[in-house]
């Protein structure tokens, strides 16, 4: 590959070279940004790491209510009577008690 | 490729052979502060497409123009100060 000098060139020439890598600079950290957002919302911490406002219902998330009591199946934290977890559920099988 | 453009993509090559476009890059994420101030804009885009449906070019169609704008002129006048004296220092690639 031949050698490319820039000394040869006018320094209208050069300044418009410099404009635009200083152009390139600043739409490839935007984009970098952008793909860091994305990531977050689609990875589902966008509103903990990135959002200025508290509320996670403005971004069309349902907050958890929190009735005192875990309605996961196997959670054996106690719950209201007849909503609990379902019991069997919760031993070990036997070849690990 | 005509001579204007292998001359862009010798002084793209030596830039990042050097190293010297990460240090510009890194300059420009420390000392601007941009990512602050386009928090509100990104929120602004997704409450708008919603979290499920927003794509990187909804962002980048919205925040890129916005984040040229916010740039310090200070950060700018040194970050072409440095372009220069690249180009001054590495004259023939």
């Amino acid at each position: 590959m031949e050698e490319i000098s820039l000394a040869n060139l006018d320094t209208n020439k050069l300044e418009a070279i410099a404009q635009e890598i200083y152009v390139d600079l600043i739409e490839d950290s935007c984009l970098g940004f952008c793909f860091e957002v994305h990531r977050a919302v689609k990875c589902g911490y966008f509103y903990l790491e990135f959002a200025d406002t508290g509320s996670v219902k403005e971004f069309g998330i349902q907050p958890v209510e929190d009735k005192g009591a875990c309605r996961l199946p196997l959670c054996s934290l106690p719950g209201e009577p007849g909503n609990g977890p379902d019991q069997q559920l919760q031993r070990s099988p036997p070849e690990f008690q | 490729m005509n001579k204007d453009t292998q001359m862009r993509a010798a002084i793209n090559h030596k830039l990042i052979e050097t190293g010297e476009r990460e240090c510009l890059k890194e300059a420009l994420r420390a000392k601007c502060g941009c990512k602050d101030q386009l928090q509100a804009h990104w929120e602004e885009v997704i409450k708008e497409k919603g979290l499920e449906h927003v794509t990187v070019d909804d962002l980048e169609a919205e925040v890129t123009p916005k984040g040229r704008a916010l740039v310090p002129d200070g950060v700018k006048k040194e970050l072409l100060r440095r372009i220069r004296t690249f180009l001054t220092q590495h004259a023939s690639l």
